[in-house]
């Protein structure tokens, strides 16, 4: 059984608005226009800017982003090392739960493909 | 409207807190993702959903963000608006069952009898709970106004104030006039007559909506004691069992009778109006409507209250 850790509760599943945003701030600090940009690109998924802004306002409060210094309104975000540390608990997490899935299914093998909606897996 | 001027509307769906540190940044991205262009639905809802979200939290009426004082408070404001809930429901109960004990046979009349008495009793000993809760904060009130409050709680007091005269004019001259009429003029022959109780019915309705509104908005303003929030942890328990012995009573009441004494459902106020039943009236339905989703917010702001308690108590 795969088992939930604490850090990866906090973010909650894995399509979920933080995890995203982790994801995307892990190769690099960017703003609020950037990260929908960056997450549409690799994930196929289109944030709505109160979704965007509720999980910034959760993450920072969870000290898992933080802010940088800015000349203009676009402020860029980074990730701190609980962020990390957080992220690394939900991809995890995710790794088990993909073995577990692949390994109940026997000969299937997966064909990753990207498309322009993002990354996919697809039965072979 | 300008994009502009749309973007800072859709802005004010934040708190005022959220604004101060996201506004700008947010605005920014407003204008990255939609330049001169309309902001399209999708969008707006997401902003609303989102701005809702954060204002119950900055109210402390969800999540963990507020202080536990504050999360106690909310508690006991979201039991209050449960309360006025079954305030509107009672009113309507009550009207329905205006001639009930005749048309029920008296071999059938003890239980239903021991029902309504504890609807009524329950009622009462509910608005003496929400009096005394007015009266322990109103020290309070009277220091937050002599340190120049007023001008933050103007607009909800005043605007309680004119819905409750509006209200009080509105039942007055309804009972003045319904002094002027035959029993069958009173009871359905006279449309206008019918007509001026149900607008009579909804001031009074929107003057305990406002009331409710000015209570929330005062009480969150307020520097409360541990005293008081302890009383108020004890007058939100005893609120919502309230609120539970209501709502059995109700169902109790309703069923005895709906057995017993169909004629007493079948000739209820308002039945007919969208559809006829002997068993469940289109009157009783929306007054449990009302009970179970006062019932649910009491539920959740009491819970919230005894989460907190012990955190808001020790002033943490």
């Amino acid at each position: 059984m795969v088992k939930k850790s604490k850090l990866a509760s906090d973010l909650g599943r894995q399509n979920e608005p933080a995890v995203l945003i982790l994801t995307s701030l892990a190769s690099g600090e960017k703003h609020g226009h950037a990260l929908l940009k960056d997450i549409e690109s690799f994930a196929g998924v289109v944030l709505g800017p109160g979704t965007l802004y509720g999980a910034i306002t959760r993450l920072e409060e969870r000290g898992f982003i933080a802010p940088t210094e800015s000349t203009d309104r676009r402020r860029p975000y980074r990730i701190t090392g609980a962020g990390r540390a957080a992220l690394g608990a939900a991809v995890a997490e995710m790794s088990a739960l993909a073995s577990e899935g692949a390994r109940r299914l026997g000969h299937w093998e997966p064909h990753v493909v990207t498309s322009p909606r993002g990354i996919g897996v697809v039965p072979s | 409207m300008k994009p502009v001027a749309v973007r800072e509307r859709l802005l004010r769906w934040f708190p005022e807190t959220w604004r101060a540190r996201y506004g700008e940044e947010f605005l920014a991205l407003l204008e990255d993702a939609y330049g001169e262009g309309r902001v399209p639905l999708a969008a707006r809802v997401s902003i609303a959903r989102a701005g809702t979200v954060e204002r119950t939290r900055a109210a402390g009426v969800t999540g963990t963000f507020a202080a536990p004082a504050q999360r106690l408070r909310s508690g006991s404001q979201v039991v209050l608006v449960g309360w006025s809930l079954f305030i509107v429901a009672g009113a309507v109960f009550s009207k329905f069952t205006d001639r009930w004990r005749g048309a029920t046979p008296s071999s059938h009349r003890a239980l239903p009898t021991i029902a309504f008495d504890a609807v009524g009793g329950a009622g009462a000993l509910g608005v003496v709970l929400v009096l005394s809760a007015a009266a322990v904060v109103f020290p309070s009130f009277v220091r937050f106004l002599r340190a120049g409050g007023w001008s933050a709680v103007r607009r909800p007091l005043l605007g309680s104030l004119a819905a409750a005269g509006i209200a009080l004019a509105a039942s007055t001259s309804t009972v003045l006039w319904a002094q002027t009429l035959n029993v069958q003029e009173r009871n359905g022959t006279l449309v206008a007559y019918e007509v001026v109780v149900v607008a009579s019915g909804l001031c009074v309705v929107a003057a305990l909506a406002t009331l409710t509104w000015a209570a929330v908005s005062v009480s969150r303003r307020l520097d409360l004691s541990r005293v008081v929030l302890h009383f108020l942890v004890v007058d939100a328990s005893a609120l919502v069992a309230m609120m539970v012995v209501v709502t059995t009573g109700t169902v109790l009441w309703w069923t005895c009778e709906a057995l017993y004494a169909p004629s007493v459902i079948r000739d209820g106020l308002g039945n007919g109006i969208v559809f006829s039943s002997d068993v469940a009236p289109v009157t009783l339905l929306a007054v449990m409507a009302l009970m179970v989703t006062g019932l649910v917010a009491g539920l959740f702001g009491w819970s919230r209250v005894v989460r907190c308690r012990r955190a808001a108590l020790a002033g943490e």
